[in-house]
């Protein structure tokens, strides 16, 4: 890649439009994958600091509520990057809970990459009230940042399951016989989905290939859409042989991250220049 | 900052510290990756429990159901019985198998257990006497 596709992807700008819409979307998932109590998981269960900050603090009806009232704050772009960051000071704490800790991982990533973005330029309340809608929220760096992480969540999978047991199905069968949340017993070495009888060591190459493919599919420009749908059939089928917690559809979510359309078209440009010298800084 | 550099956005008034920023958080979130591997490893255990009686009568009893999906994790060897001895005393604690037993009955639990194979190849036996709180 040479310094001038470098500066593009990383520094193009963004379509404030886009970034409106992933703003008001990450806001929902947010609440809908953090609104659940659990309780503070090892090894932060054995601080008694800790555990006496999550049982009185944390965990309490008012902290979720100052988050929910963030979130909506976050939601119609109300000073989004400060909300944003202070989102997710509030949420980190509740990432180290018993369950649902790689969803939330997922999820603070992309809050904080997002975070970094001027996502009010439209659909928010200070897009109404300057003169005119901006079309850029700042460099897509941020965003490309949210997607690397995606390919990181599909990357690092598919590599773990790259060991002869994996392979061999010898994994899958003994995940099916110990975890509660499979939904088929693998025992007799074959994947029983309606009238398909699939060699249990097939099911697990085809979910490393696939995985694979998710991993890389998604940065191919004409891949982008099949890859999607492959990936939300892979997980809809996931679901009938393993209840996943929230994961899958945290992954999911952030195929948005690929499927909009984060480009300013070419005549706003020099809009978006303008726009983008107009205060800068973090927050 | 470049003609070229003016139409492009930053996130801090300058290139440079945005890479950094840019740089940081992608490291970071590599090294936290290896935190979102799911279901990729698995450590089988199977429980089974046989009684023997005061005449040395032997006789196999069903595993109760609790432990027969100890969970999905992917534990060391010495995790395996941390984990499995605790509820095999709980369970007779609360179990009508050992009020009910004469004394001197004796139950052997056999732990089985194997790392991402189900040729459980190790194993651990834990005896519980009736009339002392288990051995």
């Amino acid at each position: 890649m040479g310094t001038l596709q470098l500066q593009r992807f990383l520094f193009e700008p963004v379509s404030a439009r886009s970034a409106a819409v992933f703003r008001i979307a990450l806001a929902g998932m947010l609440a809908w994958a953090f609104h659940s109590r659990w309780l503070p998981a090892p090894p932060l269960s054995a601080v008694p600091g800790a555990l006496w900050a999550y049982s009185h603090i944390i965990l309490q009806r008012p902290y979720f509520l100052v988050i929910g009232v963030l979130l909506v704050a976050f939601g119609v772009g109300m000073r989004p990057r400060v909300v944003g960051f202070i989102l997710f000071l509030l949420l980190l704490p509740l990432a180290s809970l018993t369950a649902g800790q790689e969803s939330r991982q997922l999820l603070l990533t992309a809050l904080l990459a997002f975070s970094m973005l001027r996502s009010d330029e439209q659909w928010s309340l200070h897009a109404l009230r300057q003169d005119g809608p901006r079309e850029s929220a700042g460099p897509i760096w941020p965003i490309r940042l949210i997607q690397i992480q995606l390919t990181l969540v599909y990357g690092v999978n598919a590599l773990a399951k790259l060991t002869p047991a994996y392979f061999s199905g010898e994994i899958l069968i003994g995940m099916s016989r110990m975890r509660p949340n499979f939904r088929v017993d693998l025992s007799d070495r074959f994947l029983h989905l309606a009238s398909l009888r699939l060699p249990v060591s097939i099911a697990a190459t085809a979910v490393v290939m696939i995985e694979a493919f998710l991993a890389v599919g998604f940065w191919l420009p004409r891949l982008v859409w099949p890859t999607a749908i492959i990936g939300v059939a892979f997980h809809l089928l996931l679901q009938r042989i393993v209840q996943i917690y929230m994961l899958d559809l945290a992954s999911m979510f952030l195929y948005l991250a690929f499927l909009l359309s984060w480009r300013v078209p070419a005549n706003d440009r020099v809009q978006t220049g303008q726009a983008d010298r107009r205060g800068h800084g973090v927050a | 900052m470049s003609e070229d550099a003016g139409n492009c956005p930053t996130i801090t008034a300058s290139r440079a510290r945005d890479l950094v920023i840019f740089i940081t958080l992608l490291v970071l979130m590599t090294l936290l990756s290896e935190r979102l591997r799911v279901y990729f490893a698995v450590t089988v255990v199977d429980v089974t429990v046989t009684r023997i009686l005061p005449n040395c009568r032997e006789e196999t009893l069903p595993t109760p159901r609790v432990f027969a999906r100890p969970g999905g994790g992917f534990w060391r060897p010495e995790k395996v019985v941390d984990l499995v001895k605790p509820q095999i005393e709980n369970y007779m604690r609360s179990s009508a198998w050992s009020s009910e037993a004469a004394a001197g009955t004796r139950f052997v639990w056999t732990i089985r257990w194997a790392r991402n194979s189900t040729r459980l190849d190790q194993q651990y036996r834990y005896i519980w006497k009736a009339d002392a709180e288990g051995q």
